[in-house]
């Protein structure tokens, strides 16, 4: 009703590292499960469900891998969120629909591209340590 | 008064290097060596190029005390340097920093008598650095720059290195060291590779933002280190390997440094050590005479919450 399993937290690991190694060319699953710590073949399945909801687009071959098939800036983490683990809260009722529509609205405000900005500006931040 | 000092900054340099047979496995053949760069007066190896990039300014005739201010943009190691070096030979110094990040460090640069100037946006490193260039347009005011200062360095290979061959006798096999502005390694590997072309050179960067090892970068917890960028100053060709660590591993070495060792060692230290500790596991290094540079201190760390005592 209102959970969000392991799926999400991943997917969007994984999708915030394609976004960060840009869109020139298709990235094999093989890279992101390792940049993102995530078991590779759990990463398939969960790549393959966003391949079919129109999210990503995959290429086959020895250069083949993904990439976004739509901008990662319209990819929100709810959207991702209600691909692999459900719609949130949609038996809920009473409190539990406040809280579900409360999780809703926050995942609806970040986009894997703005997640990504983020972490790339805090990255650059780095060099004012040394 | 054979034994006094003019200035402070002649106490730098001149840190002791200690054997750390504890860390080792038992049995192993291997020596451990770290040289323990936080006794220098500002607490770390960042106040040899304080030092090194003033005086050369200097030298060039480029700045002088109570005409020009200096501008840098860091709140790190180099900015403590700096400020001691800059208070006792009479600069301001201004440190930029980008608006929303951890401003800790301010209270202890300001007794140094440091200004700071924050930059209004969170647009990352651009706009501080612009920010620094826009103050150096006046002719008052002089950037060090250490990520591309030759002075940076130049200290490195006239003191570091030196000192480190002398202590260890001629004698050493592999040396393992972090890449921030990536001075350290190109200056004390150029000196000991000069010595001895067999040497084997470490460089330790942050797994999480392995940018030498060709990843993109990203946040990571080892401060010092992994600027996000290839430096201008670093030298590749003398780096013969790359060993990305991880932010856990370099606390948990670091730890380890202290409860063992009675070493208290910081993040960046702890990192080295890592990357030393993994080479050091090799057959092709058995017997081989290991120097690790280690940076700063854990001391400097503490209120870091994944630092402190049983902290993650």
């Amino acid at each position: 009703m209102l959970s969000i399993t392991s799926k999400s937290p991943y997917a969007v690991r994984a999708l915030v590292e394609l976004r960060l190694l840009g869109d020139a060319e298709p990235v094999p699953i093989a890279e992101l499960a390792r940049r993102g710590d995530i078991p590779p073949q759990f990463l398939e399945q969960l790549f393959a469900t966003l391949r079919r909801a129109g999210v990503l687009r995959s290429q086959r071959g020895v250069k083949g891998g993904y990439t976004f098939a739509k901008p990662a800036e319209q990819v929100t983490v709810l959207e991702v969120v209600e691909l692999l683990d459900g719609a949130l809260g949609q038996d809920a009722s009473g409190v539990f629909a406040d809280a579900a529509r409360a999780a809703r609205g926050v995942l609806a405000e970040h986009t894997i591209a703005d997640i990504a900005d983020a972490e790339a500006r805090a990255a650059g931040t780095s060099m004012y340590f040394i | 008064m054979g034994s006094v000092q003019n200035s402070i900054v002649a106490c730098v340099g001149g840190t002791p290097v200690v054997a750390l047979r504890r860390m080792l496995d038992d049995g192993s053949s291997v020596e451990l060596f770290g040289k323990l760069e936080w006794f220098n007066p500002g607490g770390s190896i960042k106040d040899r190029i304080g030092v090194s990039m003033i005086e050369a300014a200097e030298r060039d005739g480029l700045i002088s005390p109570g005409h020009t201010t200096i501008v840098e943009a860091t709140s790190g190691n180099t900015g403590i340097a700096l400020a001691f070096v800059c208070a006792a030979k009479g600069y301001d110094l201004v440190l930029t920093l980008p608006q929303g990040m951890s401003r800790e460090r301010e209270r202890l640069l300001a007794l140094y008598g440091s200004r700071f100037e924050i930059t209004e946006s969170l647009g990352g490193m651009n706009e501080a650095v612009a920010a620094a260039r826009a103050m150096a347009t006046s002719d008052d005011v002089f950037l060090p720059d250490q990520f591309s200062n030759p002075a940076n360095p130049d200290a490195h290979r006239r003191t570091t290195g030196p000192e480190l061959w002398e202590a260890l006798d001629g004698r050493i096999d592999v040396l393992v060291a972090g890449v921030g502005t990536g001075g350290t390694i190109t200056g004390v590997g150029e000196y000991l590779k000069d010595r001895n072309p067999k040497c084997h050179v470490v460089a330790v960067e942050p797994a999480s933002s392995a940018v030498l090892s060709g990843c993109a970068p990203a946040p990571h917890r080892i401060q010092g280190i992994g600027a996000g960028f290839v430096p201008p100053i670093l030298n590749r060709d003398v780096i013969d390997e790359v060993v990305p660590v991880k932010d856990d591993d370099a606390v948990e070495v670091a730890h380890r440094l202290s409860t063992v060792e009675g070493v208290l060692a910081g993040i960046s230290a702890g990192a080295a050590m890592s990357a030393a500790l993994h080479v050091a596991a090799r057959p092709e290094f058995e017997r081989a005479r290991i120097a690790v540079i280690m940076p700063d201190s854990g001391e400097r760390y503490t209120s870091l919450p994944w630092f402190g005592p049983g902290g993650r």
